[in-house]
């Protein structure tokens, strides 16, 4: 049911289209990746792919007065929708109310956000169809062709009126104080990774940059596989800041985010891509028009540069000013963690599983042949061994389930002690009674299934780790020649013994860390392999001889 | 008419070249024959030899004509073997593989490729109507001689032959057996009895004596017993109950020093259990034991006292633990055991190792020697000298038999227990148990399987894969805690498992924290918050958050396979491995391997126990003592364990032999399992379910690794991350 509901269709995009003089301001409810424009005759006039998908965007068009028609492309679907150009005024002119923010028509009222004691203005008049020289209060707008625009910069120190041609705009300043904007912000918890519309990716850990091993991923571009493999220009995924205007009138504000390292200086792997988009900075910024009383949500963009981003801690740095002022009304920090995939681990996990595999095939193509030459004396003897093996390995579980009580990881220092001497000194008697290949496998498999049976511990990872133990145990016994005739020597057992112990300790660590998710440090492994892996088992070995040499004469 | 049995000249030629035979016999339909002899002279060597045993596996040579129907019975194939004879061992308890006893009479009929309708007719036949469903571990030592010749005679032989049918059993068991093989012969079976107590045999058609009879060792005269004024042991008031009611209540006697005190009374009479209690292996839950000196055992299973890799290094241990001299070479002799002291315990005859068992013991310097039921498979001719040398060596002595003539022989005094409590406390002269006629026992109707209900073993075993397989796909704590609380919480409310509630709780404790104090060591990822540090190693919370979630993947994992093994009994389960499903089946050999396996991890269990608490008797504690030296000690108390699992490997082997089992021989199920609708369907949603499970994180994977994403799957992703 989940996976159905998770399958169903996302409603279709809504367009909202407007004819800014020279172009059309997109605004979708769905982000658009491409967008088409035709004539009234259906005719292409434009088709533009988007570097990003945006949800609001502005698209020049050299389009004659008359209907045209829009159809968006998105990664949620497309979305059509119409507007009218009209007849070209013989020039348009509009205002800036602050830096950065959105042009509206130079008449009428337009309020200034006053900062400080004046306010820096533009006021930009574009010529229509034909050559043209507006005059204005701040100067003449010399328009040479048709199309050109003129900006006149407006230093405003108190509200006044200006002349544009026949028309007149009144510039109301609107003195913003600090203090109480600061009072009236509120910057909510930045959601990170965010899709492009804002929305958290749930598809990504919170808070975090998580990506696969680097080997993985030279291996994928090696390869040419991967249908997400980005461009260097794409951002890695987005930031939302929330932002609540308290206030009783809107602000116009630029939120802008920088990731630093542990340092403090902006980490080069977040540095932007697209330096001519955000000046050649370390940050990203985004304006946000929050209306009075309510809540807007700047997305910015996160760039990572996955292969020199190393994993670790690092900050995210909000900050929000003022549309037109330096001054800072808000900042937030919040902690942004890298993490990578260990590529070793992926090869060892990759490892375990060929190991197993190959144990598995070959005990089922030999295990009919080893089942029919055994006779049913030699076939008991070993399951009574696997009975006194799974004894002993229960009896030191319980201890190590004690021990690791108060010992934790460190556990098997000591339990290992007595499992390895006991399943050491068990094998070896096995296999001085049985000196032939086949003889661990069996011994292996009748434990697998005995636990099986008696504690239902017949999982995958069990699985997994009984074909590497046969892989392993069988391979080692037979290169050192314990199954080939020769006979048991402390030396030949130890390097048997540990060898495959110590490789199967190391495949059994991988199999935990992949299959369960646990972490191991790099010296505890090392320690693990090298102590009750190796060390403890060559040492039972040395005790093992003797005593497997004196059951042998009880068998005999 | 020719004899069912036939032996014209045979002998046997061992590897060492020892030689026994050579032996004439004859045996007829409707015969009881006893074939008796002085140890090591060959009987159970013969009878191995009519079943064919010493032909197929034994490494010698047999010489002369063996003939089983006019026919050798070492060329007879599984199927034919079974239907010509049937064998009954000396350690029946070995020779037990299955649950019920059901299966374990259907075992030979599989072989003959008979139908299991004839279980019921040969449980009636040895008088066990009704046990089909018992588990043989539940029943008396009687009962189950009589079940392991119910499955000799389940194919309907024509001879059978029993190697010391008698040696376990008490007199009424004996009487009973001896009534039953008469019975048996009767019918038209020709019955051959391997056996040295003559004396309960006189129904015997024959006694075929091999070699020459010996001469008795005699007891020395009472008057030579000198009993002491000193009190060695006083039981006051004990009381000591295992689980099941046995044991032994209210006992109230004490032993003077000098004394030979026999316990006697039926099997579960409580003589072990007073035994346990009077060397202090087992605590007295009421009363008190009060010891004026070292108090020593001999268990039954005199081989679980001998650990040590020579006879001279075990007669050594316990003096030098104790830290006494003792000269081991004279010792040995004084036990008729001059010469091998270099040679593994283990590797000694059966009497050889009893003996050794009793002089390590005595060497230990006990006021008080106990004995539990030493006579058990020892010929009287090595129990007398066993007694006669403890009688000149050991200061009192306790000890526990069923066996009249023993008694009567080297006892003083018998105290006689019945139900638990003292019946009779007599010096020997006036005891009534000597005297008394034997009297059938029968153990209690305890239902020892569960009611197979529910589900098929197979899906079950199939659920729980599925399950191994859910656990390491799922990966929100919340998802994997909430199933793992189910399966902990199915798991305690189930009946078999319920007894065990404190200690699964305390594991379950124990695996969480344990994960959650390794992963708050090893966390590697950020953010990390130091939560304490030890010297340079760092402790951070949400590595331990994260063992604690991922311990849950165990605690379920565990909490399954404790359900699935406590909600299906071991030999349904064995029978789910011997079942095809999906038309795949495991070989019949590696599935009585598994058996084999399953069935021993108690007596093996135990065994250990027993050894560990005789190497405790006989020294100072393990751990004080240097780690090699506790090492190797700890090594060498599974020597005795091992030596038993070959020499039970070897007999359990030779028993399914006996009962016609071939590897290669196409066999049946006597009880097949049903596969129903309902375990179609709830298999189906289960693996359904897991599918659904599979796809999605496999999507899952393939978005996060960067290789495949497509947006309409976006919510499918959010659900992945935010529940699985």
């Amino acid at each position: 049911m989940i996976w159905l509901l998770a399958c169903a269709a996302p409603p279709p995009a809504e367009l909202n289209l407007r004819w800014a003089g020279d172009g059309i301001e997109v605004r979708s409810t769905a982000p658009v990746s491409s967008i088409a424009v035709l004539n009234a005759l259906d005719e292409p006039v434009l088709r533009r792919d988007l570097a990003v998908p945006e949800t609001e965007f502005f698209v020049t068009v050299d389009a004659a007065p008359g209907t045209l028609h829009v159809q968006t492309q998105g990664p949620n679907g497309g979305a059509v929708g119409e507007l009218t150009v009209p007849v070209a005024s013989p020039f348009v002119a509009e205002v800036q109310p602050a830096p950065g923010a959105g042009w509206v028509p130079a008449r009428g009222r337009v309020e200034v956000p006053l900062w400080g004691d004046r306010a820096s203005i533009f006021l930009r008049v574009t010529a229509g169809p034909a050559p043209i020289d507006v005059p204005t209060d701040i100067g003449v707008a010399h328009l040479p062709a048709p199309g050109s625009r003129a900006l006149l910069p407006v230093q405003l120190s108190q509200s006044r009126t200006v002349q544009v041609g026949s028309d007149a705009v009144e510039l109301v300043l609107v003195p913003r104080d600090p203090a109480q904007v600061k009072a009236d912000l509120r910057l909510g918890t930045a959601i990170f990774p965010a899709s492009p519309d804002g929305d958290r990716d749930l598809g990504r850990p919170a808070d975090a940059v998580v990506l696969p091993s680097p080997l993985w991923e030279s291996g994928l571009a090696a390869a040419g596989w991967g249908t997400r493999m980005r461009a260097a220009e794409e951002p890695w995924a987005s930031v939302t800041v929330p932002v609540e205007n308290h206030g009783a009138v809107p602000l116009d504000l630029v939120v802008s985010a920088t990731v630093s390292g542990v340092d403090g200086a902006a980490a080069p792997a977040f540095l932007p891509r697209l330096r001519s988009a955000d000046g050649g900075t370390d940050r990203v910024v985004a304006l946000l028009r929050v209306p009075a009383g309510a809540t807007g949500r700047a997305v910015l963009p996160v760039f990572v540069d996955v292969r020199t981003v190393t994993a670790g801690p690092y900050t995210l740095h909000t900050e929000i000013t003022p549309l037109g002022a330096p001054a800072v009304l808000a900042a937030s920090e919040q902690t942004l963690v890298v993490r990578r995939g260990d590529g070793v681990v992926s090869v060892g996990f990759l490892l375990t599983l060929l190991t197993s595999v190959a144990g598995l095939l070959w005990t089922a193509t030999t295990l009919p042949v080893w089942l029919r030459r055994a006779s049913t004396t030699d076939l008991m003897v070993n399951a009574l061994f696997g009975t006194a093996l799974f004894v002993v390995s229960s009896a030191t579980d319980v201890l190590a389930m004690s021990v690791g009580a108060m010992l934790g990881p460190f556990s098997s220092l000591f339990s290992g002690v007595l499992y390895d001497a006991g399943r050491t000194v068990l094998l070896a008697t096995l296999l001085q009674l049985q000196p032939r290949p086949g003889t661990i496998a069996l011994s292996i498999l009748c434990s697998w299934l005995g636990r099986g049976v008696l504690l239902g511990s017949i999982g995958l990872p069990d699985l997994i780790h009984t074909g590497a133990a046969i892989a392993l145990g069988e391979g080692f016994a037979w290169w050192a020649g314990l199954t080939r005739g020769k006979p048991l020597s402390r030396v030949r057992l130890s390097l048997a013994f540990g060898l495959s112990t110590a490789l199967l300790t190391l495949c059994g660590l991988w199999l935990h860390m992949v299959l369960y998710r646990l972490s191991f440090a790099g010296w505890y492994i090392g320690m693990q392999v090298g102590l009750p892996g190796f060390l403890y088992v060559v040492l039972a070995c040395q005790l093992a001889v003797p005593f497997a040499r004196s059951l042998r004469e009880v068998d005999a | 008419m020719t004899p069912r049995i036939q032996l014209e000249q045979c002998q046997y030629t061992f590897p060492s070249g020892r030689v026994v035979g050579p032996l004439d016999l004859q045996v007829a339909a409707g015969e009881l024959v006893v074939l008796a002899g002085e140890t090591g002279a060959g009987k159970s060597t013969f009878a191995r030899m009519i079943v064919g045993l010493s032909q197929r596996h034994g490494h010698g040579r047999v010489g002369g004509t063996v003939r089983l129907g006019g026919v050798d019975p070492g060329t007879l194939s599984g199927a034919a073997r079974v239907r010509a004879v049937g064998f009954v061992g000396q350690e029946v308890d070995d020779c037990v593989l299955s649950g019920t006893c059901a299966g374990e009479v259907a075992f030979a009929l599989e072989s003959a490729g008979l139908p299991p309708s004839g279980v019921a007719g040969a449980l009636e036949r040895v008088g066990l109507a009704g046990f089909e469903e018992r588990d043989p571990l539940a029943l008396s030592g009687g009962e189950r001689q009589r079940l392991v010749i119910a499955a000799a005679l389940a194919a309907q032989p024509t001879a059978l032959v029993l190697d010391e049918p008698l040696s376990q059993l008490d007199p009424a068991g004996a009487q009973e057996m001896v009534e039953l093989l008469r019975a048996i012969a009767h019918q038209g079976v020709a019955v051959l009895v391997v056996e040295h107590r003559l004396s309960l045999l006189g129904c015997a058609d024959r006694v075929v004596w091999l070699g020459e009879p010996a001469v008795p060792v005699l007891p020395p005269e009472r008057s030579t017993w000198n009993k002491h004024a000193g009190e060695v042991l006083r039981v006051d008031g004990a009381t000591c109950l295992h689980p099941g009611g046995r044991g032994v209540q209210d006992l109230c006697f004490s032993i003077a020093a000098g004394e030979r005190v026999a316990i006697v009374g039926g099997n579960g009479a409580g003589k072990s259990t007073l035994i346990g209690v009077l060397s202090g292996r087992l605590a007295t839950s009421t009363g008190r034991v009060a010891r004026a000196g070292r108090v020593m055992e001999v268990p039954q299973n005199a081989d679980l006292v001998l650990f040590s890799d020579t006879a001279a290094a075990e007669v050594r241990y316990g003096p030098t633990e104790f830290g006494r001299e003792v000269d081991a070479t004279v010792l040995l002799s004084d036990f008729g055991l001059a010469g091998v002291d270099p040679r593994p315990p283990q590797a000694l005859s059966r009497g050889q190792r009893l003996r050794l068992a009793v002089a390590a013991t005595l060497a230990c310097g006990p006021e008080v020697l106990v004995l539990d039921e030493p006579g058990s498979g020892q010929d009287m001719q090595n129990l007398h000298r066993l007694f006669d040398t403890v009688d000149r060596v050991a200061p009192s002595v306790v000890f526990s038999s069923h066996d009249p003539e023993l008694v009567r022989c080297w006892a003083t005094r018998v105290i006689w227990l019945e139900s638990g409590r003292i019946r009779e406390d007599q010096p020997v002269g006036e005891s009534l148990w000597l005297d008394q006629p034997p009297r059938s026992h029968r153990s209690p109707m305890i239902p020892s399987v569960l009611t197979v209900a529910g589900l098929d073993p197979r899906l079950r075993l199939l659920l729980v894969l599925l399950l191994g397989l859910t656990v390491v796909l799922l990966d929100s704590a919340w998802s994997l805690s909430a199933l793992a609380l189910a399966l902990v919480a199915a798991a305690l409310i189930h009946p078999s498992v319920r007894p065990w509630r404190r200690a699964l709780l305390l594991g379950a404790l124990a695996m969480a924290w344990s994960t959650a104090l390794s992963q708050s060591l090893f966390w590697l990822d950020w953010p990390r918050t130091p939560m304490f540090a030890l010297g340079p190693l760092t402790f951070w919370r949400e590595g331990a958050v994260n063992g604690l979630a991922q311990s849950t993947r165990f605690i379920a994992l565990s909490a399954a396979g404790l359900l699935l093994a406590a909600s299906t009994p071991t030999d349904r389960m064995v029978t789910a491995l011997r079942s095809s499903l999906f038309g795949k089946k495991i070989p019949i050999s590696m599935v009585l391997m598994v058996a084999a396996m399953v069935r021993f991890v108690p007596l093996v269990a135990s065994e250990w126990a027993e050894v560990r608490g005789a190497r405790r008797a006989r020294g100072r504690a393990a751990w004080r003592r240097w780690p090699a030296a506790w090492l190797t000690l700890e090594i060498n108390l599974l020597r005795p364990v091992v030596a038993r699992c070959i020499r039970r490997a070897r007999m359990l082997a030779e028993s399914l032999d006996t009962r016609g089992f071939d590897a290669d021989a196409p066999r049946g199920v006597a009880h097949p399992l049903l596969w129903r609708r309902t375990d179609s369907f709830v298999l189906f949603g289960a693996g359904l379910a897991v599918l659904c499970l599979s796809v999605s994180r496999a999507l899952y994977a393939l978005y996060a690794a960067d290789i495949w994403y497509h947006s309409a799957l976006r919510p499918l992703y959010g659900v992945v991350r935010a529940w699985l």
